[in-house]
């Protein structure tokens, strides 16, 4: 019990479970607010072509609900009876007949179902947002590797000579890797629903999970709140397991051999649940899989029976079976071999090579220069290269989520086409011109209108009076769509006149142009906040080791003692920062920019940054093009300043874990806390800092 | 010209505390060793040689010149050997003298050379791909006496460089400071006394922040003459005396057990030590009272 207490609830452990939560909470925010802006330009970008998305969605949803679920329901039972036909007409296949049975079996218990309109946002973002389960993943591993650690120092000797220190204490610690996993889930998969409950509205947890259409080939009887729990279970469960082999694995193989075998197994298991279709043969190897498990929601989304011995057995129970079985094998291999056996280190042959491979290495090793060996130590030494890669990970995930609508229609299109570029008399003519025909076609439609209500009144053949109304019906609609269409005409002529006022007023030669990519770039956005929430977090991972790593060796004295220890270490340093910086800083902007660029497009970059009210301001001539390069320099320059904090932090902290928390507090808590909602804190809101956006 | 480095009335004060007072002596080439209680000033003085923190009063010539006025040049000059073991476990013990060698500001060719040489020299060449976080103390100790003495500087300040390390690695470090000692300055601060004896040109005994001596051994030995002296009995006759003389040194003989005393003048009753005198008896009259000294 005592060493359940001294893993779970030491200061270390609590702040490590907090920190992730922290992240998670800031990654999450930002997904769940970047999908709802897009939905919303989505929506705005269709209006603007008369499509009213929203109301075919809700029209869709309420179809689902009272209609398409229960025909579906329908479908499977008579697919299965027709199935059941067939293969009794051809060749005998027992397997199908069985699976065809089960089939429906499993979906009669859904008879009787009532479902029930909700909230479902919330749900589905907390199902479909991945990271999440990958953040899992660090707490319950930090353990494991602290566990390792121990048993090979001093103490571990120490611990294992003790009545207690072997087969108990080591049961005591699987429990505290258990409940880990459970307190890992229930931080950070029960922040994101408290999250979407507040962000979305409260989901009814008491409907049933059918009533959500991605739910809507699951089996099982379950509530919304059931589906969370039991999803959150076997999360925990699969958490466990992976935690538990991991451990296994390396103290069994207590060398590089052990990382090797960590390593390709993670990586098999990862590739086997990516890419497999669940309709696949070897479909086995995708849902027994430990990170189908941590998933967890697949088995909610997806209906599949695996085929055992021609027997088929529903994938759900397949895996607890799986789980708990590898679960109960792990935990006797652990009791065994590290609370039981005498330690041992196997792999030594491996051990062997590895320093045949340092020796060839050391022989070959190259005399960098200091920036060289300043960058080695940021990149190798402090593992700052995956760090750079998971980055890079994490904005290609950016890149496949964000997507940027521009609210543009038909009409504003050919406007733009026509008359963008300098503003000059001719197209302010022209365009007025256009507006003044558009109103002498709806003087006209209407006065044809009113010709048609004389006719109406007038006519009393049958035929010639639907004809009438058919056409009083199609003169209607084209005024009101020419109303709009004016409408529009003049908020554009309305902007030409305005900068045209405002290049007399000045002398400056502001263009009139398509402004909406610009708008979207300039601008506050959510999908921006993403992007800067990954960059805040690169440079908080990054950099706030670089100098508490000298600090943590107590090298200081001995680097101030030579000659380019003090002022040469440190803009050697500086200069690493500012590279990688500029870099992580372009691709992840980048990513942004370009999806503007591809979704949207920048009209005239070449036109004069006065074009944009936003920019009138700037008393010299400078382009849009311009303009956007400095906004990204003045980006670098923000994460830059950013930097020298945690830059400080580093210097006066004394080891590189130190720095990090101190520099998580500073930068990423405030940011965290303003991006999930709380106003009074934006003002130290680094993420919208780094944006460096307009409201 | 013979290299000098002179230390006029240095003084350090922290607050209220005076680490160091009025502090001179010079050093020429050869093995200097300083000897101290723990805060007698010993580090301060050496970090003000290396020029980590500022002084309150006087000056540290090099040559004649202030070594602060000289800033990146003295470091150039100067080898120095912390106390605390401060090297990254992560780095291989070549990877680190390499490194140490582009911080000091030597050519590419250089560092490789001189880095083969030293690692020869600490008796490490076999240990050079292995990551330092797995080595002895002993053997980090080495790897920072090597970094010290890439570049070969004229001065080295070592700080404690054989502690940790076996009785045959410190003969032969011990060995290799005299070496490099014929044509540099060394200082080097110890609590092993022997260490200094064999090859100490000089020895500077620093209490409460003041030089009490400084001297060569040979000097301090004849000094100490008729002022080492030993009582013989039963061991509780030798525990009766100890509370009267706390600093004395019990030992057991063929025998009896002896007590061996410094004071000046010793007591009537006390056999005076003729011969045989040690460095460390010459500590003993020096700094007894102090808790430890080195």
């Amino acid at each position: 019990m005592a060493e359940l207490r001294r893993l779970l609830l030491s200061p270390k452990r609590l702040i490590i479970l907090l920190m992730i939560a922290v992240i998670n909470l800031t990654l999450f925010s930002g997904y769940c607010r970047a999908e709802r802006e897009q939905s919303v330009s989505y929506y705005n970008s269709m209006k603007m072509w008369g499509i009213n998305v929203q109301g075919e969605e809700y029209r869709k949803r309420k179809d689902y609900l009272e209609k398409d679920y229960y025909e579906y329901l329908e479908y499977v039972q008579n697919q299965s009876q027709s199935q059941s036909i067939l293969s009794k007409l051809e060749e005998k296949n027992d397997y199908v007949d069985r699976n065809t049975a089960k089939t429906q079996k499993d979906y009669s218990r859904l008879s009787g179902i009532t479902l029930k309109d909700g909230e479902n946002r919330g749900v589905n973002a907390v199902k479909d947002y991945e990271i999440t389960d990958y953040l899992l993943l660090i707490a319950p591993l930090l353990l494991v590797l602290e566990m390792l650690a121990d048993s090979d120092s001093a103490a571990g000797d120490l611990t294992r000579s003790t009545k207690q220190g072997r087969v108990p204490l080591c049961a005591w610690r699987i429990f505290a890797v258990a409940l880990l996993s459970a307190a890992s889930v229930l931080v950070l998969y029960g922040g994101n629903l408290l999250y979407t409950c507040k962000f979305y509205g409260n989901p009814d947890f008491l409907r049933s999970v059918q009533s959500i259409p991605a739910f809507q080939v699951c089996p099982l009887r379950l509530t919304v709140g059931g589906y969370l729990f039991a999803a959150g279970c076997m999360k925990a469960l699969s958490l466990t397991v992976f935690s538990l082999l991991i451990w296994v694995i390396l103290a069994r193989f207590h060398t590089v051999l052990g990382w090797l075998i960590s390593g390709v197994w993670v990586g098999t298991s990862f590739l086997l649940y990516r890419l497999i279709v669940p309709t696949a043969k070897i479909n086995h190897l995708k849902f027994l899989n430990l990170f189908a498990a941590l998933d967890a929601d697949v088995f909610f989304t997806n209906y599949c029976n695996l085929n055992w011995f021609g027997h088929p057995v529903g994938f759900l129970g397949s895996m607890l079976l799986f789980c708990t079985a590898l679960l109960l094998i792990t935990a006797a291999f652990c009791l065994w071999l590290i609370g039981y056996a005498y330690p041992k280190k196997v792999g030594q042959s491996m051990e062997a090579l590895k320093d045949r491979f340092a020796k060839f290495l050391t022989r070959h090793l190259p005399v960098h220069t200091l920036f060289g060996f300043e960058g080695w130590k940021l990149l190798a030494a402090q593992k700052g290269a995956i760090l750079l890669l998971i980055t890079g990970l994490m904005g290609f995930s950016l890149w496949q989520d964000i997507r940027v609508y521009v609210p543009v229609n038909q009409v504003t299109e050919r406007f733009y086409e026509s008359y963008s570029g300098p503003v000059t008399e001719e197209h302010l003519k022209k365009a007025a011109y256009i507006v003044i025909g558009e109103m002498n076609s709806i003087r006209r439609d209407r006065i044809a209108l009113a010709k048609k209500y004389l006719l109406l009144n007038s006519t009393e053949d049958k035929a010639e009076l639907n004809q009438i109304r058919r056409d009083i019906s199609r003169i209607q609609a084209n005024i009101s769509t020419e109303q709009d269409e004016l409408h529009l005409y003049r908020q554009l002529l309305d902007s030409m006149l305005s900068l045209a006022r405002f290049n007399r007023k000045t002398g400056r030669g502001a263009w009139f142009i398509q402004q909406s990519a610009y708008q979207v770039f300039f601008h506050d956005s959510a999908a921006e906040h993403r992007c800067c929430t990954v960059l805040l977090l690169y440079l908080i991972f990054a950099f706030s080791g670089i100098s508490a790593y000298d600090n943590r060796y107590d090298t200081r004295m001995l680097l101030r003692s030579t000659k380019r220890g003090r002022a040469g270490i440190f803009t050697a340093q500086a200069i690493w920062i500012a590279l990688l910086t500029a870099l992580v800083s372009a691709g992840l902007h980048g990513v942004y920019l370009l999806h503007i660029i591809q979704d949207a497009g920048f009209a005239s970059p070449e036109a004069p940054a006065q074009s944009l009210q936003m920019f009138q301001w700037i008393p010299f001539s400078i382009s849009l093009r311009t303009c956007i390069i400095l906004f990204m320099v003045l980006r670098f320059l923000a994460a830059t300043a950013v930097n020298a904090g945690i830059y400080a932090v580093s210097r006066f902290s004394r080891t590189p874990q130190k720095a990090l928390l101190t520099a998580m507090v500073i930068f990423l808590l405030p940011s965290a806390l303003a991006e999930s909602g709380i106003s009074q804190l934006q003002v130290l809101n680094f993420v919208r800092r780094l944006t460096c956006c307009l409201q | 010209m013979a290299n000098k480095l002179e230390i006029r009335h240095l003084s350090k004060q922290y607050g209220d505390f005076w680490a160091l007072s009025d502090v001179s002596f010079t050093l020429e080439s050869g093995v200097t060793g300083l000897l101290g209680a723990n805060g007698a000033g010993k580090s301060t003085l050496m970090k003000l040689m290396t020029d980590h923190m500022p002084r309150t009063k006087g000056e540290i010539l090099w040559n004649g010149t202030d070594i602060r006025k000289m800033g990146r040049k003295w470091r150039e000059l100067v080898g120095y050997t912390p106390q605390l073991q401060g090297v990254y476990d992560d780095f291989t013990a070549k990877r680190f003298l390499y490194y140490m060698g582009a911080l000091k500001g030597m050519k590419r060719a250089d560092i490789r050379l001189q880095t083969e040489e030293m690692l020869e020299a600490v008796n490490l060449t076999q240990a050079a791909h292995k990551k330092i976080g797995t080595f002895s103390g002993g053997m980090r100790q080495r790897v920072l006496l090597a970094s010290s003495m890439l570049g070969k500087p004229p001065v080295l300040i070592l700080d404690e460089p054989t502690a940790g390390l076996d009785p045959e690695e410190r003969i032969r470090i011990r060995n290799d400071i005299a070496e490099l000692a014929r044509d540099r300055i060394v200082l080097l601060a110890t609590h092993v006394v022997s260490d200094i004896s064999c090859i100490a040109k000089n020895v500077l005994l620093i209490r409460g922040g003041k030089v009490i001596a400084f001297d060569t051994p040979q000097n301090m030995l004849a000094d100490a003459e008729g002022k080492i002296g030993e009582f013989s009995g039963t061991y509780g006759e030798i525990r009766l005396l100890q509370e009267q003389y706390p600093n004395g040194e019990i030992a057991q003989r063929k025998d009896c057990f002896v007590l061996r005393i410094a004071e000046n003048p010793l007591p009537e009753d006390c056999t005076p030590v003729l011969d045989n005198l040690t460095l460390e008896d010459v500590c003993h009259l020096y700094l007894k009272g102090d808790r430890q000294y080195g």
